[in-house]
């Protein structure tokens, strides 16, 4: 009999008793041993206190710690395979190292500084070796996908919760075909929890042999995300942009985010250019950051819509008293 | 008259000179000429009596082991008279690195968290982990030539203190949603002789926003302001050596804190005073 929680969203031994909030997790009573005593052999451990966040990227039932405290928006992360999307997120960590504010707020902590440490460790020089980019992120890998938090404190000293969705390119580029798939469903849950995008398109993949493919499945996965994406802001990153691509490629591109999506703005980054110091190489990135964030406050503070006053009855024409 | 003890919790990894200032604020305390000073001598003072010894030889004191956990309660009174008793404990630094690496608090942790009212928290940047990175360093090579299997590697201090401090929240029942007041918080920056400072004059607090600029972010974003200090603190005035005992050194006339307006002082109850008194 395998040993754990009969409950199938809760992982005591990873993050603690969820349920019943037991100290012990042994002493739940929907705890499962496995019979066979040897549980029992580490009980001398059980008096610790297991944390409720393992620091990894977070999964949908561990981000319950986090939803507790406040509503996070969730910034969906969208684009094919190796388009930079892990390189972009290293290398927003990275910078916010350095220079912890954005417009939107400071830094103010994050549950996952090992998810976030992961990914920013390829980006990092460690004595004799040279920065790389993220190793490719596939569904069938260990490294889960997962969601990256953090929290910033805006300048009225409101603490907001951010997630980004850290998840592999293959998700997006099934979606992008077929909403239903079943083996994309993260890019569904992606489309429907996130407050804003940023949406990566591939300048390598644009000035290569195949950009007539890359520009059909950046279409494909345009229009699907057009399709729900109503107001939600949407910012366009250039990634690799150190790659030149041909001016009518780029028209063309631009002329399709034009005629498909409402809320959006063009950035462009790099991650690494050769032979350059480059002291805005992260700019790109927490400008998109920012910009997103703010957009985001805009469409929900948006004022409200009162429709036209109906005169002709005195019960809908009343708008309160006029102060 | 009964004095109900203050428990402060003091954190610090192995190496970053709790040992050193607890026996160098305990001959402080004794000399009562400090803002803080003892009472009445404490009753017990033997976990320092191995660290008094060598100090006075001029020699550093050894790795407190890992798993010990001791305490000395010292009857302290400030210049104002004002009465306190202290609870201020020794212990193997590696316990906290542990808190943050095996993510398990142990129940005596949870405990002394739990009754702790202030928190003074030893860091000693120089030997914190930091990692130069792609952004700040040119790129010379082609990025096809990178092995990225790098996998065991260790956080960089700016991640460790920041989850360290949350993992101390949680267990603190303390939310970050406003800014945090209880528990008061005072930052060391230990070892300050061994920094290289550009600028003589630096405040410790603006060192460390130089130095782990995110880590001070998440301070300053979470603390009430009144509620931190950051002071830089040379519990010995300089480095000492096992090898080379300098034997004219003497304790008491060693040592310095950096208060957080940039000035130094030799009295080295200062952060404590000013964490007691954030704390009551």
């Amino acid at each position: 009999m395998a040993q754990g929680c009969k409950h199938s969203n809760c992982w005591p031994e990873d993050t603690g008793c969820n349920i019943e909030g037991e100290a012990d997790y042994r002493q739940c009573k929907y705890w499962q041993s496995s019979g066979d005593g040897k549980d029992e052999s580490v009980s001398n451990q059980t008096a610790d206190q297991i944390l409720p966040w393992h620091g990894n990227s977070l999964g949908t039932t561990d981000l319950f710690f986090v939803a507790g405290r406040s509503q996070p928006l969730v910034i969906g992360v969208v684009g094919a395979q190796s388009a930079g999307k892990t390189t972009f997120l290293s290398s927003l960590y990275l910078s916010l190292n350095k220079t912890p504010q954005l417009t939107t707020g400071s830094f103010a902590g994050s549950y996952t500084l090992g998810g976030w440490e992961n990914i920013a460790h390829y980006l990092r020089w460690d004595g004799n070796r040279y920065p790389g980019f993220p190793p490719h992120t596939t569904s069938e890998q260990s490294r889960i996908p997962g969601l990256l938090h953090v929290a910033f404190r805006n300048p009225k000293g409101q603490l907001r919760d951010i997630l980004f969705t850290d998840a592999p390119g293959e998700w997006f580029s099934r979606w992008a075909v077929d909403k239903h798939d079943p083996t994309a469903k993260g890019a569904d849950w992606v489309d429907h929890f996130a407050s804003g995008f940023l949406f990566f398109v591939d300048s390598e993949a644009f000035a290569g042999n195949q950009r007539g493919i890359a520009r059909s499945d950046l279409q494909n996965l345009l229009h699907q995300l057009s399709a729900t994406v109503r107001n939600r802001p949407v910012a366009v990153i250039w990634a690799k942009s150190d790659v030149a691509i041909a001016e009518a490629i780029r028209r063309r591109l631009q002329t399709d985010f034009q005629s498909t999506l409402k809320n959006y703005k063009e950035f462009a980054v790099f991650a690494a250019p050769k032979d350059t110091m480059a002291e805005n190489r992260g700019e790109g990135v927490s400008d998109s950051v920012e910009w997103v964030l703010e957009s985001v406050e805009t469409v929900r503070n948006a004022a409200i819509r009162i429709p036209p006053v109906l005169d002709s009855d005195a019960f809908l024409a009343y708008r309160g008293r006029e102060l | 008259m009964t004095n109900t003890a203050k428990t402060l919790l003091v954190v610090g990894r192995q190496e970053t000179g709790k040992t050193h200032y607890g026996v160098q604020l305990l001959g402080r305390l004794r000399q009562r000429s400090g803002k803080l000073s003892v009472r009445e001598n404490p009753e017990s003072i033997a976990i320092f009596e191995e660290g008094l010894r060598v100090l006075s030889q001029g020699m550093p004191a050894d790795h407190t082991p890992t798993t010990s956990y001791d305490s000395v309660r010292f009857p302290l009174q400030f210049q104002h008279g004002q009465t306190i008793d202290l609870v201020w404990p020794d212990y193997g630094g590696e316990q906290i690195s542990n808190l943050v690496e095996q993510r398990r608090l142990p129940t005596a942790w949870q405990q002394r968290v739990l009754e702790s009212s202030g928190w003074l928290l030893f860091i000693r940047l120089e030997h914190n982990i930091e990692y130069p990175d792609a952004q700040s360093r040119p790129a010379t090579l082609d990025s096809q030539q990178v092995e990225p299997q790098i996998t065991n590697f260790q956080w960089s201090a700016n991640a460790f203190y920041t989850e360290l401090l949350q993992i101390l929240l949680y267990a603190k029942s303390t939310g970050t949603l406003s800014r945090v007041k209880n528990p008061s918080l005072v930052i060391l920056l230990s070892c300050w002789d061994e920094i290289k400072l550009e600028n003589e004059s630096t405040k410790p607090f603006e060192l460390l926003s130089q130095r782990m600029p995110l880590f001070a972010e998440f301070i300053k974003s979470n603390w009430v302001q009144h509620n931190v200090a950051v002071f830089g603190l040379s519990s010995t005035g300089k480095a000492l050596s096992k090898k080379t005992p300098d034997y004219d050194y003497i304790p008491e006339d060693e040592g310095y804190v950096v208060l957080p307006d940039g000035s130094k002082s030799s009295d080295l109850t200062l952060p404590l005073s000013e964490l007691i008194e954030q704390a009551i």
